[in-house]
């Protein structure tokens, strides 16, 4: 196993949980559309890359860009729809992007993947290709992504949203607008999960639309709803992201005739995992039952 | 004139269709009503009433239409067994601990992939799951045409709605729609809650076996295929009228002749975005869904 290569998934992961978390946590949004985020901006990165030979800090902010689009029409329907039914329409989001990137061949190539020539290099560094260099730049935007969520969880922005999914209501009683909190929270997550995205597809060159299904955005709920039972706490969270990505790993050590054996017994640790921490801790967020905005 | 035999094939192939969707769609819907649990483990469970049908069939090893018949009922049983299972292990507990809904979304889908992964394990492969490989024989109707297996799946499919429709008659569905409307008070007028939501289950998990032995015998089912049809049946439920049995029914023949339409006007690859897209539409603009009547705000939930 490659240590370097390790550590550069779970540094994706812990920024897809860290920036999902805003919407899932920290507003009380139980979305599942994250997969959905996480390719729309590999794809949008990745194109950029590959067919116009952008370099990938320069096609990040497009794919941030795209993904806070994305953000915000999911931010319309979180508040059109409330509770389960915003749950539903989070799916239908994830299963529209996801069939958009697996049909749309004279784009995304479907099914075949996409594969991303484009070699990055940063001055004189040639980083494509080593491990050690991608884990560096990951850990470069880790630690931004750490402070950013540190000075973000004191700011009343945070606070309001905060407020809005413990009680609804209140937080309009004391002025506040949660359509517009609710659209903001999203389009921030959806910003932020372009970041990685675009890491990850550089780093492999290659893109392949089932990373992309909603298997994707159950795990990575999974490694927020494992967080979810230390109180959100940001160690939690990168504690959950660590544990699944570690799993796969593990598991390859157990003795099983095939690979797809390990495969499924994989998927099944996972549901196990997902039913316990919902059994564990059910109210890991406060969802508001009442949309008030919606009446 | 124009050639209507395009069309009156489209609306054979919906009438199909649409029955075998008709059967997940209730299943959900009384599920979904009673345990308010947004039952995503019901695809696995549809899953593993056709994978248990061809188990079956392999382990009596009877050719003909009977040895299907006996696989396809103890398909059934094994679909029942489990659901009632999920119901007693995962679903109650969450009852019992005032969970909210998202966190028995959340079971559910976790319960889904424990079922649906243990089931490729036990099958050892992710190969579709077929029932027959017997050539089909067509009879003709009008200008379209419609082989025997549609034929079957059409008869036994309208059998099962109208047993349901008395059914719904029925003081048993009385109960559940009480335990449905308020299990507190349901509860305090002698109607036993637990029995109720297993009695539903069991019926939601037979039917969706029923209408994957159906499938199965016409065409492979790919095992992993199972949230698709829970989403649909999710589809049909939501866009009739959460409460509405009738309407479940109606928009899933509706959702059949769209799905048909599009498979032969458009490719193929568009049928399962559109269906999402008539998701995302009425949640958007019929919240209370296309069938219903207006139910007071404070009524909502």
């Amino acid at each position: 196993m490659n240590w370097w290569n390790f550590l550069f998934t779970c540094e994706i992961y812990i920024m897809l949980v860290l920036a999902s978390n805003l919407a899932f946590g920290q507003a009380g949004q139980a979305s599942f559309a994250q997969g959905a985020f996480f390719g729309a901006g590999a794809y949008t990165a990745a194109l950029l890359m590959h067919n116009y030979d952008w370099h990938l800090f320069a096609a990040m902010p497009v794919a941030m860009v795209e993904n806070a689009f994305l953000g915000w029409v999911l931010g319309v329907l979180a508040v059109r729809t409330r509770g389960l039914y915003f749950t539903l329409a989070s799916i239908a989001v994830q299963s529209v992007i996801a069939g958009i990137i697996y049909n749309a061949d004279w784009l995304t190539k479907g099914s075949y993947g996409l594969a991303i020539e484009h070699p990055l290099r940063i001055g004189l560094w040639q980083v494509q290709g080593s491990s050690v260099a991608y884990s560096l730049i990951g850990a470069f935007f880790l630690l931004m992504f750490w402070f950013f969520n540190r000075w973000l969880r004191h700011t009343p922005f945070l606070r309001t949203v905060n407020c809005m999914r413990e009680d609804e209501l209140g937080s309009v009683s004391i002025g506040k607008n949660p359509a517009y909190f609710k659209i903001w929270v999203n389009v921030l997550t959806g910003a932020l999960m372009a970041v990685p995205a675009a890491l990850y597809a550089s780093e492999r060159g290659f893109l392949s639309p089932e990373a992309f299904s909603l298997e994707q955005s159950i795990l990575i709920v999974s490694m927020m709803l494992l967080g979810s039972i230390g109180g959100n706490k940001t160690g939690w969270l990168i504690g959950g992201a660590v544990f699944f990505v570690a799993l796969p790993e593990l598991v390859r050590w157990l003795p099983f005739g095939s690979d797809i054996t390990g495969a499924n017994f994989q998927m099944i640790l996972y549901s196990l995992c997902l039913i316990f921490a919902a059994r564990i801790h059910p109210d890991f967020f406060s969802l508001s039952q009442k949309n008030f905005t919606n009446r | 004139m124009p050639d209507l035999g395009p069309m009156i094939q489209i609306l054979l192939n919906s009438i199909a269709g649409g029955t075998l969707i008709a059967l997940v769609a209730v299943g959900f819907n009384l599920v979904f009503n009673t345990t308010k649990v947004f039952h995503m483990a019901h695809g696995a469970l549809y899953i593993l009433g056709a994978s248990a049908c061809q188990f079956f069939l392999g382990v009596f090893g009877m050719g003909g239409n009977f040895g299907l018949l006996l696989a396809g009922l103890c398909g059934i049983f094994t679909a029942v067994l489990t659901g009632c299972l999920v119901e007693r292990l995962a679903y109650f507990p969450l009852y019992k601990s005032h969970a909210r809904e998202t966190i028995a979304l959340i079971t559910s889908l976790g319960v889904y992939f424990f079922i649906v992964h243990s089931i490729a394990i036990l099958r050892n492969g992710d190969t579709p799951i077929a029932l027959t490989d017997r050539e089909v024989s067509i009879l003709p109707i009008g200008a379209g045409r419609l082989t025997d297996i549609q034929a079957v799946q059409i008869g036994i499919g309208l059998l099962t709605l109208g047993a349901l429709f008395f059914f719904s008659r029925s003081r048993f569905y009385l109960k559940i729609r009480a335990v449905s409307d308020n299990p507190v008070v349901a509860q305090k007028f002698g109607i036993p809650l637990t029995q109720y939501r297993l009695l539903a289950i069991a019926i939601g998990s037979a039917l969706a076996a029923e209408s994957a032995a159906l499938r199965a015998a016409e065409v492979g089912i790919d095992p992993h295929s199972g949230l698709q049809v829970t989403l649909i049946a999710s589809v049909a439920v939501i866009v009739g009228g959460t409460r509405s049995l009738a309407g479940t029914v109606v928009v899933s023949f509706l959702l059949a002749l769209i799905q048909n339409t599009t498979d032969s006007f458009q490719s193929a690859i568009w049928k399962e975005i559109l269906t999402y897209l008539l998701l995302l539409a009425t949640l958007l603009f019929f919240r209370e869904g296309l069938l219903t009547s207006k139910t007071r705000i404070e009524e909502q939930s």
